[in-house]
């Protein structure tokens, strides 16, 4: 391998794309050709210098600070919530809803059981159309009698 | 919100950004944690401000908050997170002329106090010897063109692949190629000549 092709080879190296043959013959001519090692150490140290002194771990409260902003922003309920977020939303002591829990709709995920609002809604939707229903039936009774 | 307990290592960007559509606070706390110290590096060295960078880190975490709910991972995620960045970036700049040489005056200010050097940077020796390096760090990426400098940090500090840098600086691949290369000899060049003085 000559001084130019193996030049060509260097980002190739720096990426890590380089592997098995190809590689090995970089190495030895990096062995015998010190102008072409010179050349590879000093991209190296450039790029590691770079790296090093670049990377900045995030301040100790920077998530505090976005979780307070993402509260400013977002003051709505999440859109899936657990059994207490649920009756917390529906006004009802968690127990008053355990025997609803075979009709409101409802996904499991590690064991555990959660609500989709959007899911929710629907359902009390339908609920008010079927009391709605049930109501207007009641007073057409009445107004017969 | 959020599910405690669920364990976050074995999940892909793409699959915790779809947490986060969901309001999982802790899959948004580890993207944020994840990707800020690359984020960070990448804006300050494109705008030359750390506290500068820093503010765009917080506002693009709260751009990609609200924009979460139309998130589709058709595209991988850090294409996306750095798109808004650089966004956020853009941004800044149209300020003018006169916020950059505001900018670059405080960026030298704090270089000389020793307050934007490397942050492994330890003790007295450590931190004059980092300072020193990052001075000629600073300077070496100064000396850049905007195309090639924008390039090596997406690379080299974001670790992002050619394929994502080019969606990101929307370059054709091949020009990211050649920047990248040229980037980084004009880099090495300049160190070292600093060096040997």
């Amino acid at each position: 391998m000559n001084c130019a092709r193996a030049r060509s080879l260097f980002d190739a190296e720096m990426d890590r794309e380089l592997s098995g043959a190809g590689r090995n013959r970089l190495l030895r001519h990096l062995d015998g050709c010190r102008t072409c090692a010179g050349e590879m150490r000093r991209l190296r140290r450039a790029m590691e210098t770079l790296r090093k002194s670049s990377l900045v771990p995030p301040a100790a409260d920077a998530c505090a600070r976005l979780h307070e902003d993402m509260r400013k922003e977002s003051p709505a309920l999440p859109e899936v919530l657990d059994l207490d977020g649920l009756a917390d939303w529906l006004r009802l002591p968690a127990r008053e809803l355990e025997p609803f829990l075979d009709q409101i709709p409802a996904f499991e995920i590690a064991g555990r059981l959660r609500f989709r609002r959007s899911s929710v809604e629907k359902w009390i939707e339908e609920r008010e159309r079927a009391y709605a229903e049930g109501r207007r039936t009641r007073r057409m009774r009445l107004e017969a009698v | 919100m959020g599910n405690a307990g669920e364990p976050m290592d074995d999940l892909t960007d793409e699959q915790r950004m779809l947490m986060i559509k969901f309001d999982n606070v802790e899959a948004f706390d580890a993207l944020f944690r994840k990707h800020a110290p690359g984020l960070t590096g990448y804006l300050w060295r494109s705008c030359g401000d750390r506290d500068a960078a820093e503010d765009l880190v917080q506002e693009t975490f709260l751009n990609l908050y609200r924009s979460r709910k139309t998130y589709e991972p058709t595209a991988r995620f850090s294409t996306w997170l750095y798109t808004i960045a650089r966004n956020a970036c853009a941004n800044r700049r149209v300020q003018g002329a006169r916020e950059r040489a505001r900018t670059r005056r405080v960026a030298e200010e704090r270089l000389r106090a020793g307050k934007d050097v490397a942050p492994a940077a330890d003790g007295p020796h450590e931190r004059a010897v980092a300072a020193e390096e990052d001075e000629a760090l600073a300077a070496g990426l100064e000396r850049l063109p905007e195309r090639q400098r924008e390039v090596l940090l997406l690379r080299e500090v974001a670790g992002l692949a050619y394929e994502e840098i080019a969606r990101v600086a929307r370059m054709p691949m091949g020009t990211v190629k050649t920047e990248l290369h040229r980037a980084r000899r004009r880099l090495a060049e300049a160190l070292a000549e600093r060096e040997s003085r």
